[in-house]
This record gives structure tokens, sequence and C-alpha cells, in this order.
């Protein structure tokens, strides 16, 4: 698999079919993995980073021919690709600007990628579109222990899969679901929700993860500690909140449907109608815009776009993503200039 | 009640904190309490931030951690040299053995941060069998020592016929588990 056949589709886990899809984009869970006999990267000196570099990737495409399993070393790749990796969620940005011996091993479907030497020796990941931790997780545990087989990890009974931060150790385990709450935003009533969440031990993160804000609406909601709870506890704990913020945001909508429509539907449609004509275009901008076209789209103010193309979009209007489609360097101008005229060519297509 | 720290005026704030399971309480009067008003302000802005994000969290750990545990800076792991302070500063373990390899007890570590510190959970396949084996090694011994005491009891009662049964039955035992 080549890079660019990544880019013409936009993953699985965006397709908008999962469970609760409207609310919930995708489901993801990661286990941290440290190889024992090793130093941890914050210690291993450039020839032992190699070492581990070229032996986990062996192994890994020994053991998961079944999800056609391709890798990519990061040093080998340009800046406009690793930032698509990380625009796709398949790569860390920590990974994309770190240094040295690193790599990532990509699923076909992109459902399962495999970040080598990033802050342990392997974080797996697993994504699912719309509410679906358990089957992250079954596909996470699958390769886990099918590499489990090939390489034995740092372990101890006491404190489980040792990593090199302690707020990892245990089951090593980070799930997390990725929420689109525009009318929690709207209403300014995101922060009851983050502190209702913080109460029971979970965190409210950006779209990017660990200190980015709620671009776009969109909010994290991730387990905080990894020990002392099985992994399936971890799950049950997060699928147990999540209908409830869910039920927030939807009563939410109907009631400023209810009270508010003509400012509601104003805002969506005002929103379309710059999406459709701008001629440049951040991409902040758009993220904020396609967030309340979205909403429009859910509550069916706007029926003549899909769901799945403004999906897309969110994706396809990234940075990177669009100077892969156009195949060449753009700065920041000229990329506004090309995300406008996607945009209004994607919309004019649906209509 | 005087106060604790004048010992001159009557005590009217009264202080308790409960840290490391263990409960300390100061009794001071206004005056006092107002000199030391930065320490009071500062306890209510722990307990306010009690779920950050876990990098956040780790300074404020180690600093409670090391002012109890008394552990040395320089220390140093055994396998990989790194030393607590340089744990300390990044809240990073240079290697698996950096688990055991500092004198500070790493299972208060992860209880401050998990809240619990004992692993429940996967369990790589390798480590089960190992575990396994260690369970069912201990539960023999359990039972050897059982069978040595009911021998020894029939002994003492003279029933020779059961000590007999219960020799061969040791030694059947002590010859598996060599074998194994």
């Amino acid at each position: 698999m080549e890079l660019s056949d990544l880019q013409t589709s936009p993953g699985e886990w965006l397709g908008g079919t999962g469970p609760e899809a409207d609310i919930v984009i995708s489901s993801r869970i990661r286990l941290a993995r440290n190889l024992a006999g090793y130093p941890f990267l914050s210690t291993a000196n450039e020839q032992q980073l190699g070492e581990l570099e070229r032996m986990v990737r062996e192994r890994l495409l020994n053991t998961c021919r079944a999800e056609g399993m391709s890798y990519f070393s990061l040093p080998s790749l340009g800046p406009i690709d690793r930032q698509f990796l990380v625009e796709r969620h398949l790569i860390s940005r920590e990974l994309a600007s770190g240094k040295g011996a690193r790599g990532v091993g990509l699923a076909v479907d992109e459902t399962v990628s495999i970040m080598v030497n990033e802050e342990d020796h392997l974080r797996i990941q697993g994504l699912c579109s719309g509410l679906q931790l358990r089957e992250a997780w079954e596909r996470v545990d699958a390769v886990d222990t099918r590499l489990e087989s090939c390489l034995e990890f740092a372990f101890s009974p006491q404190f489980g899969y040792l990593t090199v931060c302690p707020t990892n150790a245990g089951t090593g385990l980070r799930a997390s679901v990725m929420l689109h709450l525009p009318a929690l935003v709207l209403t300014k009533q995101i922060n009851k929700v983050k502190r209702a969440v913080e109460k029971i031990s979970l965190i409210v993160r950006g779209l990017y993860g660990e200190g980015t804000q709620g671009f776009g609406d969109f909010y994290q909601i991730s387990n905080q500690s990894t020990l002392g709870k099985s992994e399936l506890d971890v799950i049950e704990l997060i699928e147990n909140v999540i209908p409830k913020i869910i039920g927030f945001e939807k009563t939410v909508r109907t009631n400023l449907m209810q009270q508010k429509r003509e400012v509601m539907e104003d805002k969506v449609w005002r929103a379309y109608g710059m999406l459709k004509c701008a001629r440049m275009i951040t991409s902040e901008e758009t993220m904020d815009l396609l967030s309340a076209v979205r909403m429009g789209v859910s509550l069916g103010i706007i029926q003549e776009v899909k769901m799945d193309a403004i999906n897309e979009l969110f994706l396809f209007t990234q940075p990177a993503h669009l100077q892969k489609q156009r195949e060449a360097q753009l700065d920041e101008t000229e990329r506004d200039v090309v995300r406008a005229s996607y945009i209004r060519k994607r919309l004019q297509q649906s209509d | 009640m005087l106060c604790e720290f004048c010992n001159k005026s009557e005590a009217v704030v009264h202080l308790v904190d409960v840290s490391n399971n263990s409960r300390a309480e100061k009794h001071l009067c206004k005056d006092c309490a107002a000199s030391q008003g930065a320490t009071i302000k500062s306890h209510m802005q722990k307990s306010s931030s009690s779920t950050k994000d876990a990098s956040d969290v780790l300074p404020e750990i180690f600093q409670n951690l090391s002012a109890t545990s008394g552990a040395a800076e320089t220390e140093a792991c055994g396998q990989c040299g790194t030393t607590y302070r340089q744990f300390r500063s990044s809240g990073k373990f240079g290697c698996p053995e950096c688990y055991v390899g500092f004198n500070v007890k790493v299972s208060d570590l992860l209880e401050k941060i998990h809240s619990r510190c004992e692993h429940t959970g996967k369990v790589p396949s390798t480590a089960s069998e190992d575990l396994a084996q260690q369970k069912e090694l201990q539960t023999q011994q359990k039972l050897l020592q059982g069978l040595y005491a009911d021998l020894d009891k029939a002994v003492n009662d003279e029933d020779y016929e059961l000590a007999a049964e219960l020799r061969d039955e040791i030694q059947r035992m002590q010859a598996g588990t060599a074998e194994a």
C-alpha cells in the first residue's frame, strides 16, 4: 500500500456508519507496550532505537498479514505526508515531529495503526466509526495477542504493562470517544459536561488530543487512570456516560429548535452559504462553518447535503490533505484559495 | 484552646490536612491564620484541581512524594542509570527496571496517580503461563505440608498403615514435582 492510496477515501472510521454516528464521530482504543530487556526510548541510544525499529517492523509485518499491514518509516516521509497521517489520526503529532528511527504500521482499512518508537516502543491503536469502543478493543486486543507471540513485553504481575510514563502503567489502555457537541458549545453548557465527566475520573480533550481546544465543536472523552481497572471496566465506564452526553446534546438541540428556530436556521444556512460562496477560507473558519452545517444536516434543516459528504470535508480540507490532492506544497494563502474552491466544488456536487 | 503558633490568643481557625493516609490538625488564632494565609490558599487550589491531564498532575505528586519518602535525588537505577532527579523532572522512567530500581516506593506513586496500585486486566500469555506454574507449585507445596502434618499425626497415633500410605503419597508427589 502507498500513502497516496489513502487520500481518495476518508478511512472506515469517518464513514459515519457506526452507532450514534450523528453525534459520535469515532471510538478509539490505544495500548502502550514496551519490550522487555530493552531500555525505554527516554534512555535508548541511536543504535538501540534502530535495532528496535527494525525488529518490531519485521515481526509486525509477519504477524499482521491478515490486516494487510503496511509499514512506513517516518524519516523517509516528507513533512506533508507526516501531517497527512496526523490529520487522519493514524499517528500522533509527537511521532510526526520526533527524531530518530520510528515508524507506523497501518492496516489496509486504517482501523488499526501501530506506532513504533513513539513515547513507548509500541502504541497499538484501533479506530472505529461511531460508538463502537468494544469493536475497537477487540481489534487491538487481537493484534496485541498476536504480537505477544513474537515479542516479549515488559510486564509485572503487580504493575501490569510497564510504560515510560507511570500515568500509562497497568493496562496501558486509553479509550476515547470523539463527540460533535455544537449545541452544548452554543449554549455554553460544555463546561457542565466537562465537570460532570471529570468527577468520574474521565478527561475531556480537543480534536487532536492533549492540549488542543475543541476545534469545530469536537471533544474527546477518555479515561485518565490505567491501573487497577480491567480493559472492559474502563470501556464500560465510558460506554455508560456517552449516552447521557448524547441525550444532553439532543435535548438542547430540540429546545433550541422549539424556542429559537429562526436563529438556528439562520446560523446553519449562513454557514452553508459562506462555504458555498467563499473564495478564500482558513482551516479554522472551515471547521466552525462545517460544524454548524453538520448540526443542520442532523436536524433536517439542510437536506440537500449528506452527512458523509460533510464528514469528508472536515478531513479533506485540512492543510496536508489539500496539498496531497494538489500534489504541491502550498503556502497558507494558496491553501485558503484551494480550500475554498474545493469546498465549492464538493457542495455543488451534492446539490 | 490557645493558638498553636503564638500561644497567646484563642484559636479560632482549625485546619485539618489529610495526606498520605495521615491526619494533621492545626489550631490557629485569627492573626496567625492570616499570616499563614498563603498556605491555606494553596491547599484550596490543590483540592479544586483534582482532575487535570495526567501530565499536569505529576509534578504535584512528585513534590508530595519526595517530601515524605526521603528518596535521594542522586540515586540511580542499577540497570539504565536514570537518576531519581531525572525521573522527577521528566516524569519518564528509563527502563522497565526503574519500576523497582528506586528507593521511592513506585507503588505509592502509582496509587497517587491511579488511586490503585494492583494491575487487573490483560496478562501476556507468556506471563500467564509463568503465573499459572507458580500458583500450581504453591498449591502443591500446601498439599505436601498438609500430608506431612497428617503423617506426623498418624505416627503419633501409631496408625502405621495410614502412615505408610501417606509416605507413599508424599513420595509420589515429590517425584512429580521434580519431573516438572
